[in-house]
């Protein structure tokens, strides 16, 4: 009887794994990004003795997290075809407001509403202008981004502000399992997304205005709500990771993300999404933040100079753009 | 399944651009069930009759009677809402999701209205029917549709359209740029919609194709009518003489 249980199961087993590897879409996109990070993996922990080390990988892990929460948001207006450059401008804005009104007396729970609430608000500003104004979107969001920046530096007087707290301490240096808490909030929105991207109708709809905004339009979608809604998620993806951000540095600092304001598009783009939208995978998405985080943590841990990481950043985001362009998501 | 009774009737339609007199007094009937070859030359003004139909378009006088109702078409949503729905020439499919993401794009079968989550298997099985019905070879609802044919895509396209239960259809050029054999294989689900008693409007360049699945022709040259014919009774040199000598 046990026999037969054995021989019965087994076969189903490899069935089930072959059906889940049938079901993995090996398209170019996610091999290659997971084939640079092993090898950029292999590359590292072989010149530095520290980079393959438990509390190595859990602090670049730790540290890839607002870039993660941020990408993916992204994620979203990058598949209907737009762009956000704005959300390390919203990040800083909505944190300046929440730390502000805490210093002043502002109960934490109510000046965290509030700062989501701003960051969805500047969304909608992005979002009506794109959407309602046609007006592009990366000029939009360039635009944006400097008002939102410089708000913030009025509000914080181009201070870093300070804040304590025990919901800023939980999420900053909370850990369960052994893993930041922070690592478990960036893995819980990429879930959000994936599933609402992949299993509901407004999901379907974001692949279809990026697909093809006419047939999504004669098909009775509201490709303007759809394009809206878009930088509204990135924002508020932006608003999220602000809440880790200062829970992890302990402050709001009005400078925050000034040095790779390109970080978070490149994350999106080396994750395999199309630049004319339509095509890209989540999951690509969160191997290319782990590209991102391995790659500047590897320089640091070998003692790159600053400019020279500047230098290799900026190489990784037109070798980004290169291969999208290569794919077919380029210029016309 | 062809009748005498009109599910159409486009009455003097005028439509200028500018001083470019686009259609001058056109009059088309459509029947019931039937098949309506509309040719013409480039510029003929096919398309301009078709857009007007679609409410792309606003005629500048003439009336438009559907069921011998009159109406007035001013936006595409209107013409969707009536029953009239067009095929057209470049496939407005979105290439990036499945056929069966396709056919019911717009008008998903969700569990709830808030989440949106969508019942996969319903659409994958609903989407099977369709297709069946129109005798269209494609079992696999979940294959994208950039990985289908030219011809299977145009399927998949004309099998939208039906799903909405329209009263008729316009079918812009549905075998350009096709092979041969898959121009058949369109030709055949054409000749389908016929035995489901849906009229439609077929547009095409390509005469064999139009005497192979329409009951009649109408031939349009510089923005006018010049000829209603049964296929049965004209021919493929008749038909040329009309598109490019007129009477």
């Amino acid at each position: 009887m046990v026999e037969t249980r054995e021989m019965t199961a087994s076969p189903a087993k490899k069935g089930a794994f072959f059906l889940f590897l049938r079901r993995i879409d090996w398209s170019g996109e996610l091999v290659s990004i997971l084939i640079a990070l092993f090898v950029l993996c292999a590359f590292f922990s072989l010149t530095s003795p520290y980079f393959l080390t438990i509390k190595n990988i859990l602090n670049f892990v730790m540290n890839a997290t607002i870039l993660g929460i941020m990408a993916a948001g992204l994620f979203v207006p990058m598949v209907i075809g737009e762009i956000d450059v704005s959300q390390y401008s919203v990040l800083a804005l909505s944190t300046a407001i929440m730390v502000t009104s805490i210093r002043r007396g502002m109960d934490p729970g109510l000046a965290i509403v509030i700062a989501i609430a701003v960051a969805l608000a500047c969304g909608a500003i992005n979002g009506s202008l794109v959407a309602f104004l046609k007006i592009n979107p990366i000029i939009t969001t360039l635009g944006a981004m400097m008002i939102y920046r410089g708000i913030a530096f009025l509000l914080t007087e181009a201070r870093a502000l300070g804040v304590t707290g025990r919901f800023f301490s939980v999420i900053g240096s909370g850990r369960l399992l052994g893993i930041p808490v922070s690592v478990y909030i960036m893995l819980g929105v990429f879930l959000i997304v994936h599933v609402m991207l992949t299993f509901t109708a407004r999901g379907r709809r974001v692949y279809a205005v990026g697909g093809n905004p006419q047939a999504s339009f004669i098909s009775g979608i509201d490709v303007r709500m759809v394009r809206f809604w878009g930088l509204v998620i990135s924002a508020a993806a932006a608003a999220l990771a602000g809440i880790v951000f200062v829970s992890q540095i302990g402050a709001t600092v009005p400078t925050a993300g000034l040095a790779g304001i390109m970080d978070v598009v490149t994350a999106v783009i080396l994750g395999g999404i199309s630049l004319a939208g339509g095509k890209g995978k989540i999951v690509g998405t969160l191997i290319g933040v782990l590209v991102l985080a391995v790659l500047q943590n590897g320089m640091v841990l070998l003692s790159v100079q600053s400019y020279y990481q500047s230098i290799v950043s900026g190489a990784v985001i037109l070798l980004a753009v290169f291969v999208d362009s290569v794919r077919g998501g380029g210029y016309k | 399944m062809t009748g005498q009774a009109c599910i159409l009737e486009m009455k003097s339609i005028h439509k200028s651009f500018g001083g470019l007199k686009a259609l001058d007094d056109v009059s088309l009937e459509l029947h019931c069930g039937e098949v309506l070859g509309l040719v013409g030359d480039n510029a003929a003004g096919k398309s301009t009759l078709m857009k007007i139909l679609t409410g792309f378009y606003h005629a500048d006088s003439g009336k438009i009677f559907l069921d011998g109702k009159e109406v007035t078409i001013d936006s595409p949503k209107l013409s969707k809402r009536l029953g009239i729905e067009m095929v057209y020439q470049n496939l407005e499919l979105c290439q990036n999701l499945n056929v069966a993401e396709n056919l019911f794009l717009g008008r998903e079968v969700i569990r709830d209205p808030v989440f949106t989550f969508l019942k996969r298997k319903q659409m994958e099985q609903k989407s099977i029917e369709i297709l069946n019905k129109l005798k269209i070879d494609i079992q696999e609802p979940r294959k994208r549709v950039d990985r289908l044919s030219g011809g299977q895509q145009q399927a998949v396209a004309i099998g939208k359209a039906v799903s909405f239960g329209p009263k008729m259809l316009i079918l812009d050029e549905p075998t350009a740029n096709l092979a041969l054999k898959e121009i058949g294989k369109v030709l055949d689900i054409v000749n389908q919609l016929k035995e489901h008693g849906i009229p439609a409007i077929f547009i095409s360049h390509r005469l064999d194709d139009v005497f192979r699945v329409c009951d009649r022709v109408f031939v349009l040259r510089g923005g006018r009518s010049v000829a209603v014919k049964k296929t049965s009774e004209t021919s493929h040199d008749e038909i040329v003489h009309f598109m490019f000598l007129g009477t």
